[in-house]
């Protein structure tokens, strides 16, 4: 893993400033460190001497106040970056999901709800405590060598050998034990995900009497057991870092104090370096510690940018009405990424307009996946739709979707009363539009002034579909729109609004175009295009 | 306490007494050697110097393992607890819309279990003993250099545990409301951002999202300055413990001189580790506390004390009865099923349907009237007891993410291949099972999406019929079927009415046609105000 996606550092300027900001600091936190280290040296050896050594102390103190104010800085600042750049990352997600010329498939929302809140959250460990570790990992230990090296080059030898050598253990141990740890990671993924599984079908067990007591244990245990087994190895690379430090400060030690000794040198130097010595390793040995805190940042960030990362709709051409245009499907495939089969194939169809079209198929056939291609939110890998002679992917997707009228299978509800979500469709509808517009989806039953909302979950999917069928008609009737698309309508409707929804649906002068599953939808309809399934494959 | 806990405690107290040690000894080591002596009088603080600084790796490593391999113990120990606390509530708090949330957030709080041992608790043991220690060897050396130093590790301490534990619980508080409607705001946005393209109506939405993204990150902008203030508090007090320190050294031997100076120095980063081991604790504390929160929940069922057994008959009278969670859903019900029946229940969305089928299962009790088994009341039986004789399959039946063979071992755990085709087979299923390649053991995927809605729906029913229940209770069969398969689903459920009572609940005409008799249910319920939805 690389601490810092390049990506990122060229999109955000929030990054390169802090960057910089962060090297600055870095820098003056070397030099505090190297200045305290002389400076304590100096009082001690003053007071080995009985010399006044009051203002030598006070200086140290100053220093360490110094020391303590860059620390608080620079946390203050990567914490302010953390906070910028998760605003800014997740303004970014949001209005590329609203983007109008956004295309490919919605991805899945309970991913996006998650990066867009504890996803980034992460940032807070990864922007806010790893990378100015990593700064000050990159920069301190090198100032620090430099330091002693001017008082003591025998100290700097065996520091300036032993810190690469230690990093380069490090980094050997750590590519040895990188593919156990990897398991072990996802090993615990699927721990967490099993807890999850099982948590989810609680109810589903509960009613087959399945306790899960001793599963959970015995998964959980033999886990426990395979990661201390592994741990046993992947700690080897902290401990490899570690002994080098230790005992190459212990090794700086003794070799000034036999030093001291004999006069070669004095006790103020071989203090100082005795002090440096340590600060040398320091910030590498936090940065190893702080790894953790930067996996779930790290991961956010490439989700984020891979979310970011899609084709855009180019077109701009007019659309033309739908009262007069036929829609065309000239040998369109679609086909998504990591799947083997196409999740479309339509070799030859025409839609004219005014038809009632019953699409049919069995599941998996891409029933809903035409409907996506028809709203242009779903580019075709292959072929192509026209619309009375015009390629759909030429025309302005706004001024397209403008004619259309929309009921997907999960309906999307805003927060506010039934009568807002309604009016979706058209802001400038009367009231009396939308109440006419609920009777005929058979929602009557549903009062326009209760309130609704996504998160409060007061609607059961029958209504919430019910509200969107009401938009499709307010959208024909008071909106101009003059293509209905409908996925499964009336799936979960009883009998009498099933056949309201159907007669209003039936009465629509426009082109309606619905994917059907029962009979009575299928009957309604003037013709039926029937989609051929792909094969179940399993992975 | 658990041995390897002991055993890793003191290893980590060896290893931050290593870190101390080394600096400490070192000082003396060379300060001593200031004082020209014979290189023999110095042999044992350079043995002890090359001692703790092999220790303090070698202490830290095995630290790290044992007190890894408690932690992972007490996850176990802790996921044990969530499960039972849930299994005793459930369906409580199982609704469809709030299962992702709770079950993602109790997953959470599993975790930061082992945060509580690994990042709270043992940084406190490692660095107050580690001190005490310290400070004991002071006050052989100078009294009022020890007291110094232990105001000092007291001071430091003191502002770790209240000052920086309450500025991190003050700015997530702060934050947590704003992080909540944000959270909201951006899931709302997510979920209806295809209806809003759709529509062409985003902006006032996204405009409205974004400002709760921006107020939320002004509130943690303004708090970002807390980060930090813990660990840079320790540096200021370790320079003025300095100064402190150095004032008293003028009556001292002069080689200890050293030993005392750099003894704040050596403690920074134990002290150090109290403050970042604090910034943890609010998060920590509120993970345990929703735990505890579960804990207080009450049972959707009251279990009966010396439950009476099952009766020999399974005939199911239920008079009068009224479901609900809370609160009555749908007006009183009558009917009877005995082996051979096949009841209908039927009503508008909403009636309470699903509500009557859990309530059938004793998931959850009934408001009003009974419900006798075999003459017996519910009361009386244990709801395990009664779910060994009435089986359900409901709406949102989970299908586990393992393979087809083990979805269906969770009704018969002793079921042959055959007994599982044969259920797959009645419940229209064996022939695309025998299709796939890897047959029976065929992952159904996450959430079972590696199959259809049909597939999925058809799977719980094979699972039911493995079951060797002698009620059947079908919560919409036929929801998301095809209508031929729907129509082969009711004939298969006719079927079964030769060995079994069923229930049948649905709104299809087709499948209330099969029914011997159709009940409706008729649900009262109460429109919701605003001011209540939005709780």
């Amino acid at each position: 893993m690389k601490p810092l996606d390049p990506r990122l550092v060229r999109r955000s300027r929030t990054v390169r400033s802090y960057l910089a900001l962060g090297v600055v600091l870095g820098l003056l936190t070397a030099l505090v460190v190297v200045t305290q280290a002389f400076l304590i040296a100096d009082a001690v050896a003053r007071l080995f001497d009985g010399r006044p050594a009051l203002a030598a102390a006070v200086a140290v103190g100053l220093c360490l106040g110094a020391r303590a104010g860059l620390e608080w800085w620079h946390s203050t600042v990567s914490a302010r970056a953390a906070v910028t750049l998760k605003s800014e990352l997740r303004k970014e997600v949001l209005d590329d999901l609203v983007d109008p010329r956004r295309l490919g498939p919605v991805p899945r929302s309970s991913r996006i709800i998650t990066l867009l809140g504890p996803g980034f959250d992460a940032f807070d460990g990864y922007v806010g405590r790893f990378l100015p570790q990593t700064i000050l990992a990159s920069i301190v230990p090198g100032i620090v060598v430099l330091a002693v090296l001017v008082v003591d080059p025998l100290s700097a030898l065996i520091i300036g050998l032993s810190l690469p050598l230690s990093i380069v253990f490090m980094v050997l141990v750590g590519l040895v034990t990188r593919d156990k740890l990897d398991r072990r990671w996802s090993a615990l993924q699927r721990l967490g995900q099993h807890f999850a599984n099982v948590l989810d079908g609680l109810v589903v067990l509960k009613v087959f009497g399945r306790d899960q007591t001793a599963g959970l244990r015995a998964v959980g245990e033999r886990h426990r057991k395979e990661t201390i087994r592994s741990l046993r190895v992947v700690f080897l690379s902290s401990l490899v870092l570690e002994l080098v430090a230790t005992l190459s400060v212990a090794l700086v030690a003794v070799s000034v104090g036999l030093r001291v000794v004999d006069d070669r040198m004095s006790l103020q130097h071989a203090l100082t370096v005795l002090l440096l010595a340590p600060e040398a390793y320091l910030p590498i040995r936090r940065l190893g510690a702080m790894f953790h805190d930067s996996t779930a940042g790290a991961e956010a960030v490439s989700e984020a940018l891979e979310l970011l990362d899609h084709d855009r709709h180019t077109g701009h051409l007019p659309a033309p009405g739908l009262d007069r245009a036929d829609l065309t499907f000239e040998q369109v495939t679609v086909e998504f990424p990591g799947r083997s089969q196409p999740a479309l194939q339509v070799d030859a169809e025409t839609i004219r307009p005014g038809e009632f079209v019953a699409i049919t198929g069995a599941s998996g056939a891409g029933k809903s996946t035409l409907l996506d291609v028809l709203m242009a939110f779903v580019p075709p890998t292959a072929g192509r739709v026209t619309v009375g002679g015009l390629d759909l992917a030429d025309i302005d997707p706004e001024q397209w979707r403008h004619l259309i009228a929309w009921v997907p299978q999960v309906p999307g509800i805003v927060d506010g009363t039934v009568e807002d979500n309604v009016r979706m469709a058209n802001t400038a509808a009367t009231s009396a539009e939308v109440v006419r517009a609920l009777r005929d989806a058979g929602a009557s039953d549903l009062s326009p002034g209760r309130w609704i909302s996504e998160s409060a979950h007061t609607i059961s999917a029958g209504e919430r579909r019910r509200i969107s069928i009401a938009r499709a008609l307010l959208r024909v009737r008071t909106a101009g729109a003059n293509l209905v698309l409908l996925d499964e309508p009336t799936a979960g409707l009883d009998a009498a609004r099933e056949g309201t929804v159907l007669n209003s649906l039936r009465a629509l002068p426009v082109t309606v175009v619905v994917v059907a599953h029962r009979a009575e939808t299928i009957a309604a309809a003037d013709r039926a295009i029937r989609l051929v399934a792909r094969e179940l494959v399993p992975s | 306490m658990n041995r390897r806990l002991l055993a890793g405690v003191v290893l980590g107290i060896a290893a931050q007494l290593s870190s101390i040690g080394l600096l400490l000894t070192s000082a003396w080591l060379i300060v001593r050697a200031a004082e020209h002596p014979p290189v023999l009088y110095l042999m044992v603080a350079i043995v002890a110097v090359r001692f703790f600084g092999v220790g303090r790796a070698v202490f830290h490593y095995g630290e790290r393992l044992l007190t890894h391999d408690v932690a992972l113990a007490a996850m176990v120990e802790e996921r044990v607890r969530a499960y039972r606390l849930l299994d005793r509530i459930a369906p409580l708090g199982f609704e469809r819309h709030r299962r992702g949330d709770v079950i993602s957030r109790i997953v959470g709080d599993v975790e930061s279990a082992q945060d509580r041992l690994l990042r709270l608790r043992l940084p406190w043991v490692h660095a107050l003993v580690s001190s005490a220690v310290v400070i004991t060897l002071f006050s052989f050396i100078q009294p009022a250099a020890a007291v110094v130093l232990a105001a000092h590790v007291v001071v430091c301490a003191g502002f770790a545990r209240f000052v920086v534990a309450r500025l991190f619980q003050s700015v997530r508080s702060r934050g947590s409301l704003l992080r909540g409607s944000m959270s909201a705001e951006a899931s709302s946005l997510v979920l209806a951002s295809r209806d809003l393209v759709a529509h062409g109506t985003g902006a006032g939405m996204r405009a409205r999202t974004t400002d709760s993204v921006d107020a939320l990150a002004v509130v943690q902008r303004s708090g970002a300055w807390v980060a930090g203030a813990g660990t840079a508090f320790v540096l200021a007090a370790s320079g003025v413990t300095i100064v402190l320190l150095s004032t008293l050294a003028s009556g001292m031997a002069p080689v200890l001189v050293g030993v005392v100076l750099l003894a704040p120095i050596a403690l920074i980063e134990p002290l150090q580790s109290l403050a970042e081991a604090e910034r943890l604790r609010p998060e920590i504390v509120a993970s345990r506390d929703r735990l505890d929160e579960l804990a207080r929940t009450a049972a959707p069922v009251n279990e009966p004390v010396g439950a009476r057994p099952l009766p020999a008959s399974s005939d199911l009278v239920v008079s009068d009865l009224v479901v609900g969670w809370d609160q009555p859903v749908a007006s009183p019900v009558s009917f009877t099923i005995q082996r051979g029946d096949i009841v209908g229940v039927t009503g508008c969305s909403g009636a309470g349907k699903s509500t009557l089928a859990m309530t059938l299962v004793k998931l959850i009790e009934s408001r009003s009237g009974s419900i006798t088994l075999g003459g017996v009341d519910f009361a009386a039986l244990r709801g395990s007891d009664i779910r060994t004789r009435i089986g359900m399959t409901g709406q949102d039946d989970v299908v586990f993410d393992t393979t087809i063979r083990e979805n269906l071992r969770i009704a018969d755990r002793g079921a042959s291949d055959s007994d599982m085709y044969g259920a797959l087979g009645r419940a229209g299923l064996a022939e695309f099972v025998m299709g796939l390649p890897r047959g029976l053991d065929t992952p159904v995927g996450e959430n079972g999406d590696e199959l259809s809605g049909g597939e999925r729906q058809r799977l719980g029913i094979a699972r039911l019929l493995l079951a060797h229940h002698e009620l059947l209770v079908f919560d919409e069969p036929t929801e998301h079927l095809d209508p031929a398969t729907a129509a082969a689903v009711m004939r298969d459920i006719v079927d079964l009415s030769r060995d079994h009572g069923v229930l049948v609940i649905s709104h299809s005409p087709a499948a209330l046609r099969i029914c011997d008799q159709v009940v409706h249910l008729a649900g009262n319920l109460v429109e919701l105000e605003p001011d209540h939805a939005a709780a």
